[in-house]
């Protein structure tokens, strides 16, 4: 609703009883909004705080051991023995990055948000690069729990039949019955697959059998087919309770309370209030979406982003070929970057930890200091900052974000600078950095500052490049 | 030494074991969740469990129940706990219960194999083990006792090496200073925070943990 169309309601003869109505439905819709987003969010925020901490987390950790323990001089491998270690070492980073893509782009969460499994099935299957035909009645839904995995178990199935089935077709039928819901996924691809202990789908198969159900493969030339079936009973469990996280980082959910939403416990008769009120929602419904996105922009940026040079590094010095006894400095250097981008998983984490209160107003200038001044010290960066009090929080955290990738693509040394001035018609960041932008940190600036309705640009100065982002004031 | 690693992560658990191997330490068993862990250390009887905190089924504290229940059973066997984030509460509950033979050290020093085994060590013999980063987070925290504003910088570094629970000898060497030297500082620090003075190592690392806790 624009101004014009409020002050048009205001003057208008609408009746105060339709009006009223009106205010009712829209605060409902709006609660409802508000829980679908805070609670794709927390999966969102869960899923992925496990997936690093008791994935890749492990995985790097595990890598950084292996490889000091090949470069201890007192440990009596040969030449060819070190080769393999470096060779090994190289795979495993190249699956840490790509599994890190596949948490950033985070199709599972955003697909389940709604719990319409049919929809989620469908979503993913035209996504995939096979013909799928999807068999299921609509509005299909489950609990969290069991959506999720049988969408995992769909994604795993077609990733796999895509890259090693090769068929010409592939179905994939959902069935919901009272007392279960079936998955069954048949194609007619070359057969052999199994089942390997430690892969993608004996999890699957150990979350099916956790949730009461079973996971069965069938696999021969010509026909290959893929059954999940779990009982209902385990499906009414309540979302909250379906996702077991760690009691130590799941935030409860905030109340949906009325009065936070339009400001008075009951609407008053007055009409003037009552038009207020739905303004009031329509900024706080966008308010809401704003930060929500942004989230979610950030922490793709991040996942994608900030382990990613470390890793690059360490790859390079391992595919760096000397003689055996720079063979052993090479890997102790590698261990050195892997356990600097388990440091970035480690900040990742924390920062999912903290509280992300979609409904809290977020960063203020003074956090923006803070934050950004450890970042730079960090990265050995000279950061040079004068920020104005801004009170639109949402964009102060888009700039904060923005300067935070500056510094990690910035060189040791350098000076980064953050002139962030609000005036009355734009408040506006002046940054300079001594690096050009890379497509990656472009592409991050254009989708948050889509997030908020602001815009960018960018020009070569003294030293390097000169950014300025800009949101103008809204009235 | 004879020790038993518990570890979901496979990868982890044999890096460990391939480590201490390496280094001379009898690795006796390994497990991936607490159930198998009491099974192989009642098989085993090793001296010194290094235990994961996050274990399945929940991935919350796994470790630190199944430490509780060790330590009825075993009293005297040292149990090193690792924890992937410095975790204030984990450490206190890991602590308060036991008076020795036991540690907290974050997960991602184990790579470093000397450190490890000086952790081992000192469990073993009784000892007590800190993380010096959890040690650090918590001098470093807003809002630290007021008292500790009364101590000098080398009496905050003797603090910061007595939470970690190292010998009074160990921070002579660490500091290069004399036994004696050491002693003074300790003396005035506890009587400037006021706490109770003890000769008991373990005691007197408790009691600079609630202190520095609040």
């Amino acid at each position: 609703m624009t101004i014009d169309q409020a002050a048009f309601l205001s003057a208008s003869a609408m009746p105060i009883g339709p009006l009223a109505s009106m205010v009712a439905a829209r605060r409902a819709e709006l609660i409802t909004q508000r829980r679908t987003l805070t609670v794709g969010w927390e999966r969102r925020r869960r899923n992925t705080e496990r997936a690093l901490h008791d994935g890749l987390q492990q995985h790097l950790l595990a890598l950084r051991i292996d490889l000091l323990r090949a470069a201890n001089p007192a440990n009596p491998a040969n030449g060819s023995a070190l080769a393999g270690v470096r060779e090994q070492a190289i795979t495993r980073i190249d699956r840490v990055m790509e599994e890190l893509h596949r948490l950033a782009a985070g199709e599972h969460p955003s697909v389940l948000d709604r719990n319409d499994l049919t929809e989620a099935i469908r979503e993913l299957s035209a996504q995939a690069a096979l013909p799928v035909t999807v068999i299921a009645r609509p509005g299909i839904v489950a609990d969290g729990a069991t959506s999720e995995m049988l969408v995992f178990v769909a994604s795993e199935t077609l990733a796999n039949a895509s890259r090693y089935g090769h068929p010409t077709a592939v179905v994939i039928r959902l069935l919901a019955a009272t007392s279960f819901i079936s998955l069954h996924i048949e194609d007619d691809g070359i057969g052999g697959a199994t089942i390997v202990p430690g892969r993608g789908l004996a999890g699957l198969r150990t979350r099916a059998e956790a949730l009461g159900g079973s996971l069965t493969i069938d696999s021969r030339p010509g026909r290959t087919s893929v059954a999940v079936v779990v009982p209902r009973a385990a499906s009414s469990a309540p979302l909250d309770a379906a996702a077991p996280g760690p009691s130590c980082s799941s935030d409860p959910v905030t109340p949906d309370d009325p009065r936070t939403i339009i400001g008075t416990e009951s609407p008053s008769k007055d009409r003037a209030q009552l038009v207020g009120a739905l303004l009031h929602m329509d900024i706080e419904e966008r308010r809401f979406e704003t930060r929500a996105s942004i989230f979610e922009v950030s922490l793709r940026s991040r996942l994608t982003n900030a382990p990613r040079n470390e890793l690059l590094a360490a790859r390079s010095v391992l595919a760096y070929s000397g003689d055996q006894r720079q063979e052993r400095e090479l890997m102790v250097e590698a261990a050195g970057h892997i356990e600097a981008a388990n440091n970035r998983l480690r900040e990742i984490v924390g920062h999912l930890r903290s509280p992300h209160d979609l409904a809290a107003e977020h960063a203020s200038v003074s956090t923006i200091e803070g934050s950004l001044y450890a970042i730079a010290a960090r990265e050995q960066v000279t950061l040079e900052m004068r920020l104005d009090p801004v009170d639109d929080p949402a964009f102060a955290h888009c700039v904060e974000r923005i300067v935070e990738e500056l510094l990690l693509d910035a060189d040791r040394g350098s000076t980064v600078t953050l002139n962030l001035r609000a005036g009355r018609e734009v408040i506006a960041a002046t940054i300079t950095t001594n690096r050009l932008v890379s497509p990656m940190t472009a592409a991050f600036v254009d989708e948050l500052l889509f997030a908020v309705g602001g815009h960018w640009t960018v020009r070569p100065s003294t030293n390097g490049v000169r950014l300025r982002v800009e949101l103008p004031c809204e009235s | 030494m004879r020790v038993v690693i518990a570890d979901d992560a496979v990868l982890v658990r044999r890096g460990i074991a391939a480590l201490l191997t390496d280094a001379g330490v009898d690795v006796v068993g390994q497990a991936g969740d607490a159930g198998e862990l009491l099974a192989v250390v009642r098989e085993t009887i090793p001296d010194v469990a290094v235990i994961d905190i996050r274990m399945p089924p929940t991935h919350s504290d796994e470790g630190i129940r199944a430490a509780d229940g060790l330590r009825r059973e075993f009293p005297g066997m040292g149990m090193l706990l690792l924890s992937q984030y410095v975790d204030v509460d984990f450490a206190v509950r890991i602590l308060d219960q036991r008076e020795a033979h036991t540690g907290y050290l974050l997960k991602e020093r184990v790579a470093t194999v000397a450190e490890l085994i000086d952790a081992l060590d000192r469990v073993h013999h009784g000892g007590t083990v800190v993380d010096p980063t959890l040690v650090a987070s918590l001098l470093d925290r807003q809002g630290t006792p007021q008292p500790l504003s009364f101590l000098t910088a080398r009496e905050r570094q003797v603090l910061a090496l007595l939470a970690e629970g190292r010998t009074d000898r160990a921070i002579a060497e660490h500091m290069n200073l004399s036994r004696k030297t050491i002693e003074i500082h300790i003396r005035a620090i506890f009587w400037k925070l006021e706490l109770p003075t003890t000769p008991l190592l373990n005691k007197r690392v408790h009691a600079v943990l609630w202190f520095l806790r609040g």
